[in-house]
């Protein structure tokens, strides 16, 4: 390798070194300006606003993506400044001309880029010394400063893309300028069509399969510079190279995307052994027999996660056979269960005794789309207010692959209803019909079922107002939230005592529970409403339906539902690693047995006790592995385990 | 010398040859280029011979640079095969430079480089065949400032210092391509004055292509013209200047101005003036009185030598599409 025109190179990268340095130190310090006056992203993420039990939802990480720019923006310059002002004035055309090989040159210019190497790991580790000394840190690097490959690779991968597009972009153009925004919309159209192709042809989790499809993407975009550069013209800008990569490159990205679809199946497929269970509270059917579970298991190509039932009765435990579903909810009849697909439209009906499911198409994203749902003959009938009206959606099964599908939605359409009062309120549905709260009342009206006319599919269907019902009398205009109890005979309610509940810390409320069967005020006590910045709190029905456990204000508590009478009554402090908290109430089979656990915002337990209710001061600690469901009074399944029952300590009295 | 050799031969020519017969600079058969569907070269035989000086001759988009990027492996050909020095310049391109200056018609430099850098990078990668105080010299020659950038530098100074560095890396075979355009009197002098001397020496072999028939009769020995839809033809220079006769037709009446001449192929008019026409020929002009007599009022015929300059515009002529398969001396 010659010196001199190592040293030639070396200059000639300077300005663009200086470059680089001005770009991702102008990123960084708006990243550190925007940190440091308007306060941590996170706060601003979905994970505040989300008030389900997947707490580890991935947030918008600025500090990653300042990593990914810094290394777009070190890999696109590094491969336009390459060859681009050379080959514009012909300097690679001189070069070419000397007793020299291509793969002379290319190691040269590869040895000139690498000197700056040094910098950027430079770089990088001062932001991964920050990181630990304060969150609001200039440069933060996430996982890098513990060697994760999984961060790894996808930089590296994402700066072999940008190098590369930067070289086959500046020998088609020559000129640094036009090939600096050809390469950044090339690598930008690399970059989607990496993660949007197998995304939307095999509904691959991007974060998941960022990983390999970036490396693989990426040694193979390296191969296709290689021959770019040694294949192309160093005379004049062309195509030619342009074309070269592409012919390395198709067959490439068909790989990567067929590849990936043949691995991700055969992951998925032998996924059963990796799963474990996830933080949310096991779900009970109403009479007891049977636990439905959420379980996850997170492989290379993104979090897959399955819903079991457990059998109490016979010890048996079956994966449900429909994938990447969550979130079940039983029948009161406990014969079927409803899931919802993660992040895809619509969800599963599970026969329970069958052990089949039946495919319903939704209308969101995710899942289903509605607050609420009940159950009909057929089906599940989903129902929710919009405005002043009342929206049900009853849908017939199948999935939307089906050639049917634009039939079958519009044999299946919504219908919307004027709610003939104002200020009434949907607080939840049972039976048929829907349960509507203003300052009068507890309402119920009959919902319609499904919609077989012509039309549109998309039309909403507009009928006649029902004729409501008052099934209790009271001022209930100021209910905070409300469940409806597994069977459906109970609503459980959390009223605010005046209007000002929302901007006040901690405020009396009042919890109410409906007998929706005898249409009475069954019970009620008064209630600490939680402070706004944790969840509003856990409630459970016990398995009889006739006690109630709620918690919150550090504050666990069991009320009769018939009168409200409180039965048990315990202090326990929570805290958590973040100060963030959620909380999962869990009772025992029988109902002698109550566990209380608390998560932090990553979805890791804190802290887990079981509380035996007749011994008031007997308290089982279990650690930081939260209680997601009782198999019986002696066996606890645990998050973050595979599916198999833990047996529980005795339990220590404390004073 | 010029010994013909077919390309198959030509493979194991090192073992073959021995020391009596120099394998020829440059081999080329059936050399041929197309971008798209037009051909711009096609079916090219070419050889230049060691110590010679060949002169590639053609009008405006023959070909010339195309066979020359062809023959130095810098482009692909589309057709046929090349051996530069018995090497394959397209799979040996750098091997082929260690022997080989090349000089083109841009004079690419690297222009961030001042002229000392360049010269040091350029002696570093040929190593001891390097002349450095000879660069030196011609540098100081030259006037060249050795602190000069090289996007500071004028047209005739680039090319002096292209010269400057091909010659003092010691090449074998010199390419040029078209070196003195733009260069005034002096400058051009100089530079030809230096490929003469580098030809003297034995062994060495250079091809120069221009449209400057005066350089090509100062220091030129043969000469290869490209012809447009014809085959090259090449061969001595001397001999190619007598291959052609420049002919005075003196018109019977005043020929008119629009008149549309139909002449003999291979015909050229070089001068034209309402009762005498000047044309130069291929050949001794046997038929051509005849030819002539049919077509215009001739009077008389009188044939005089061509000269290079009159032989050139001959030789170069287009040949028409339906006389492709003449035959060259190639």
């Amino acid at each position: 390798m010659s010196r001199a025109l190592l040293l030639r190179e070396l200059k000639r990268h300077a300005p663009w070194a200086a470059l680089f340095a001005a770009v991702v130190g102008v990123t960084t310090a708006a990243v550190f300006l925007e940190r440091t006056l308007l306060g941590d992203p996170q706060t601003w993420s979905p994970v505040t606003l989300e008030t389900g039990y997947e707490a580890n939802r991935t947030t918008l990480n600025l500090a990653t993506l300042v990593l990914a720019w810094t290394a777009f923006v070190a890999g696109l310059l590094a491969g336009v400044l390459a060859l681009a002002p050379d080959t514009a004035r012909g300097g690679t055309a001189f070069l070419f001309r000397m007793p020299l090989s291509a793969g002379q040159i290319a190691r040269t210019k590869v040895a000139a880029l690498g000197a700056y190497l040094p910098g950027l790991v430079l770089l990088l580790t001062a932001g991964a010394l920050l990181q630990p000394v304060e969150t609001r840190v200039m440069l933060e690097t996430g996982d890098l400063n513990r060697g994760d490959p999984s961060t790894l690779l996808p930089l590296g991968g994402l700066f072999a893309t940008a190098l590369t597009c930067g070289l086959v972009s500046t020998v088609i153009l020559g000129r640094a300028l036009p090939a600096l925004l050809l390469g950044g919309i090339l690598t930008c159209a690399a970059g989607f069509g990496l993660l949007a192709v197998p995304f939307l042809a095999f509904g691959t989790d991007p974060r998941g399969l960022f990983v390999p499809a970036v490396a693989l993407f990426g040694a193979s975009a390296l191969a296709a510079a290689w021959a770019a550069f040694s294949r192309g013209s160093p005379h004049h800008p062309t195509f030619k190279p342009a074309l070269y990569a592409g012919a390395l490159l198709l067959p490439a990205g068909l790989l990567l995307v067929g590849g990936t679809g043949v691995a991700q199946a055969w992951t998925v497929r032998g996924i059963e052994p990796d799963l474990e269970l996830t933080a949310s509270p096991a779900v009970p059917s109403v009479d007891g027999r049977h636990l439905a579970v959420s379980l996850v298991a997170t492989p290379w190509c993104g979090p897959e996660y399955r819903v079991a039932v457990v059998d109490r009765e016979a010890g048996t435990r079956w994966i449900a056979p429909c994938a990447n579903a969550w979130r079940p909810e039983f029948s009161p009849d406990g014969t079927r269960l409803l899931v919802r697909k993660r992040l895809e439209p619509g969800g599963y009906v599970i026969d329970v005794a069958q052990r089949t499911a039946t495919e319903f198409p939704g209308r969101s994203r995710d899942g289903f789309g509605y607050r609420f749902h009940t159950w009909v003959e057929s089906g599940p009938l989903f129902v929710e207010q919009r405005g002043q009206d009342l929206v049900t959606w009853q849908p017939l099964p199948g999935d939307d692959d089906d050639p049917l599908r634009e039939e079958r939605a519009a044999r299946a359409r919504e219908a919307a209803f004027p709610l003939p009062r104002p200020m009434l309120r949907l607080v939840g549905v049972t039976g048929g019909e829907a349960l509507l709260a203003d300052g009068e009342g507890l309402w119920s009206a009959p919902l319609p079922r499904r919609v077989q006319l012509e039309g549109a599919a998309s039309e909403v269907l507009r009928v006649p107002a029902p004729r409501l019902r008052l099934r209790v009398s009271g001022a209930l205009e100021w209910i905070e939230t409300a469940r409806v109890s597994p069977s459906g005979r109970y609503l459980l309610a959390l009223r605010a005592n005046d209007d000002d509940s929302y901007a006040l810390r901690s405020v009396a409320s009042r919890a109410h529970v409906f007998d929706l069967e005898q249409g009475r005020l069954a019970g009620a006590w008064d209630s600490e409403l939680a402070s706004l910045d944790t969840q509003w709190g856990a409630h459970a029905f016990d398995p009889d339906e006739r006690r109630v456990a709620t918690f919150n204000a550090d504050q666990l508590t069991v009320h009769s539902v018939d009168g409200g009478a409180e039965v048990y009554r315990r202090e326990v402090p929570v805290t958590t690693n973040d100060g963030w908290r959620l909380c999962l109430l869990t009772w025992s089979a029988a109902g002698e047995q109550l566990a209380l656990s608390s998560l932090d915002r990553a979805g890791g337990g804190c802290q887990s006790l079981v509380h035996p209710l007749d011994r008031p001061h007997a308290v089982i600690p279990l650690g930081s592995q939260p209680v997601v469901g009782f198999v019986d009074a002696q066996r606890l399944l645990v998050a973050n385990q595979p599916l198999g029952a833990l047996e529980l300590a005795p339990a220590r009295e404390e004073r | 010398m010029g010994v013909e050799l077919k390309l198959s031969e030509q493979e194991d020519l090192r073992v073959s040859v021995g020391e009596d017969v120099d394998p020829p600079a440059i081999l080329a058969s059936g050399l041929g280029r197309r971008f798209g569907k037009r051909w711009v070269v096609r079916d090219l035989d070419l050889e230049l011979p060691q110590g010679s000086v060949t002169a590639l001759l053609g009008r405006n988009g023959v070909g010339k640079s195309t066979t020359i990027q062809m023959l130095l492996g810098l482009l692909t050909p589309s057709a046929g095969s090349v051996r530069v020095l018995g090497l394959d310049p397209a799979r040996q391109r750098h091997r082929v430079f260690t022997d080989l200056a090349y000089v083109s018609e841009r004079r690419e430099l690297l222009e961030d480089s001042r002229v000392e850098e360049l010269a040091r990078i350029v002696a570093e990668v040929h190593g001891d065949r390097f002349d450095r105080d000879g660069f030196e010299r011609l540098r100081a020659r030259y006037e060249l400032a050795p602190r000069a950038k090289c996007k500071t530098l004028s047209k005739g100074q680039r090319a002096r210092l292209l010269l400057a560095l091909a010659l003092m890396a010691k090449p074998r075979v010199l390419v040029l391509d078209e070196p003195t355009s733009g260069l005034d009197v002096l400058v051009r002098d100089d530079f030809l004055e230096a490929i003469a001397h580098f030809a003297a020496e034995e062994g060495h072999a250079v091809l120069l292509s221009t449209h400057l028939i005066d350089d090509v009769a100062r220091i030129c020995d043969r000469a290869i013209v490209l012809r447009r839809g014809g085959p090259a033809i090449s061969g001595d220079l001397e001999d190619l200047r007598r291959s052609c006769n420049r002919y005075v037709a003196h018109l019977e009446g005043v020929l008119p101005y629009d008149h549309d001449l139909e002449l003999p192929e291979g015909v050229v008019i070089t001068e034209r003036d309402p009762r005498a026409l000047t044309l130069v020929a291929r050949g001794q002009g046997e038929h051509l009185e005849h030819q002539l007599d049919q077509r215009l009022p001739l009077r008389d015929l009188e044939r005089h030598p061509a000269s290079m300059k009159e032989a050139f515009a001959c030789l170069t002529a287009p040949v028409p599409e339906a006389r492709t398969s003449e035959g060259g001396a190639a």
